[in-house]
């Protein structure tokens, strides 16, 4: 039988190590960004300023970059020691995204970034700009290889299930490269990472001048962050509809759990904007609904339904028995590998081969699955809806929020009155949390909206796990909580440390073994 | 051989990623150190009984 203690600690230790390790990737993506920009300013204008601005933002993202990087690697580590039997499965297809992005991180980033901080006087000022934007470029397009990898957990396409190897093989690697889920993801993401960026520089520098520090520093900063912010805080939006789009296409249960959604509205659906959904009697109480929004958001027409949660059960019902035709043909294939008969009865079924899998939780014999177990495997397919529901909204609405500060931000900036506003700058940075609890949030959603899939459809979550002991990851579970909490500590102080002593301390030689050679404020007005 | 230092420098660290990595791949990842995973386990993990140490062991 399933060990499901086994597979709720596995899913409890890559999740716990995902969202730690997406900490950091978000401020990465979008800080690398914004130091290409500004010491494209400098090498435009040739003012220090810039530099000195480049080299302290990029000091934090150093210290950031390295957390990223030590936490990314556990990750990958974890398909082969806990989700063995997922990485046998999909391995052909998964693996080569995540060994391309492997190399890039280990050539072009971690190559690049060690010339970023250490060629500013053994290179040109092109020369280090070029590094400096090949460092975001490396970043983002890390990001994009993990995404189409994280995509075809998503939507499954390019690939099909061969019974001789029992693994799924790639039959059209460019499917897999521009499978539209993984490309909305992508600059979803992406993008999210710019405004996590953007909110940081905005809400550091608010520091500084509700302190009168490092005026001149930090009112450019701010300026930087106002408008680039904002170009990105709009994006998101737009591409996190086009993400959600390619959802109401791919991953039908995903957006009815996310709405709540428990029947199928006559097109267009209504969008639900407060609700108490309740899984016992499968109805969404003290629901308020904006009539059409969801159907023109979801769908982009007026025509097409969006099918709620009970036609989707039933969808998967008759999917777990046209499986269970699958099943049957492949277990009798064990013994007579060469009947053609069998492999096309398989042939014909094996798009609903996952969805017989999921009577496995229940008894080991699917084949003799009653009626009722069908039904429980069916109504399996539902992920938690109240988690979504509410997880969807705080993120939707944190993302209107950040257009919001960005727009504010961008008018006093461009107005030069970002001084005479202190309840602004005080907004600003206790804005500062706000950018990754979207983050989490929305992987959130992506991820526990997948459930009960490992791949979408195709593989369930609870027949990927290792044979290992629970104890077993129970106990790693509980190394990283320890190491990853004393890594947080450390990574906050670094930062406090590096905020408190200022962007000055890069002129003064703070950070340099030998002592000062010059002590020189920033000049104020270049 | 290089007319830089910094260009010496990175063809260096260049040279010892690759050997780093090949080093992985050999002694870490290679075939003799992978789980046992293969066609017919996942076979019996899903269309037998799927097999966890806890009924079974012995079966990575």
């Amino acid at each position: 039988m399933i060990d499901m203690e086994l597979v709720q600690l596995s899913r409890l230790q890559f999740g716990l190590t995902a969202m730690y390790h997406f900490l950091f990737v978000p401020l990465t993506l979008g800080l690398s960004l914004l130091l290409g920009i500004m010491e494209s300013v400098f090498v435009m204008t040739g003012r220090e300023i810039w530099r000195h601005m480049t080299k302290f933002w990029g000091a934090l993202f150093g210290i950031n970059f390295a957390m990223g990087v030590a936490t990314g690697i556990t990750m990958e580590f974890q398909f082969g020691t806990n989700w063995a039997y997922y990485s046998h499965y999909v391995g052909d297809v998964f693996g080569a995204p995540l060994a391309i992005e492997g190399l890039m991180a280990f050539f072009l980033e971690a190559t690049f970034i060690g010339l970023f901080f250490f060629g500013w006087d053994k290179l040109s000022k092109v020369a280090h700009l070029c590094v400096t934007w090949l460092v975001a470029l490396g970043s983002n397009l890390s990001a994009l290889w993990i995404l189409i990898a994280n995509g075809w957990m998503q939507h499954p396409i390019g690939a099909r299930f061969n019974p001789d190897t029992m693994r799924m093989e790639v039959t059209d690697f460019f499917s897999v490269l521009f499978n539209p889920v993984a490309q909305a993801k992508f600059v979803h993401t992406v993008s999210a990472g710019y405004v996590t960026g953007s909110v940081f520089v905005l809400a550091i520098s608010a520091y500084y001048l509700m302190r009168r520090q490092h005026v001149e520093l930090a009112k450019r900063s701010m300026t930087v962050a106002a408008s680039f912010g904002l170009a990105a805080a709009l994006s998101v939006v737009v591409l996190g509809d086009e993400s959600g789009y390619t959802d109401t296409e791919n991953q039908q249960m995903k957006i009815a759990a996310m709405e709540a959604m428990w029947e199928t509205n006559p097109a267009p659906a209504p969008f639900t904007i407060f609700g108490l959904p309740n899984e016992t009697t499968r109805k969404t109480d003290y629901a308020i609904k904006v009539p059409w929004m969801l159907g023109l958001i979801a769908t982009r027409s007026i025509s097409k339904e969006i099918p709620g949660i009970q036609e989707l059960v039933a969808r998967a019902d008759t999917r777990i028995r046209s499986g269970l035709i699958a099943y049957d043909a492949l277990e009798k294939l064990r013994s007579d590998r060469s009947n053609a008969e069998l492999r096309k009865q398989l042939e014909d079924h094996v798009a609903d081969l996952g969805f017989a899998l999921l009577l496995k939780k229940t008894r080991p014999d699917i084949t003799k699955a009653t009626t009722d177990e069908i039904q429980i495997a069916a109504w399996s397919t539902v992920p938690p809806i109240s988690p979504l529901f509410w997880s969807f909204r705080i993120m939707v609405g944190l993302g209107f929020f950040f257009i919001g500060l960005f727009a504010i931000a961008f008018y006093l900036a461009s107005r030069r009155r970002l001084q005479r506003h202190p309840l602004f700058l005080r907004a600003a940075l206790f804005s500062l949390p706000l950018p990754w609890i979207a983050a989490e949030l929305g992987w959130y959603v992506a991820e526990v909206g997948r459930q009960p899939w490992v791949i979408e459809g195709v593989l369930p979550t609870f027949l990927a796990v290792s044979s290992i002991s629970a104890g077993n990851v129970l106990f790693t579970l509980i190394g990283f909580v320890v190491f990853y909490s004393s890594l947080a500590i450390v990574d906050v102080y670094l930062m406090v440390k590096t905020i408190r002593i200022g962007p000055e301390a890069f002129l003064s030689g703070y950070f340099q073994k030998s002592p000062p050679a010059r002590s020189t404020k920033l000049a104020p007005a270049e | 051989m290089f007319k830089h230092s910094l260009a010496r420098d990175i063809a260096i660290i260049l040279a010892l990623k690759m050997s780093l990595i090949i080093a992985a791949g050999v002694f870490v990842f290679g075939p003799k150190q992978r789980p046992a995973i293969d066609a017919q386990s996942v076979q019996e993990h899903l269309l037998d009984d799927p097999v966890f140490t806890r009924n079974r062991s012995g079966r990575q």
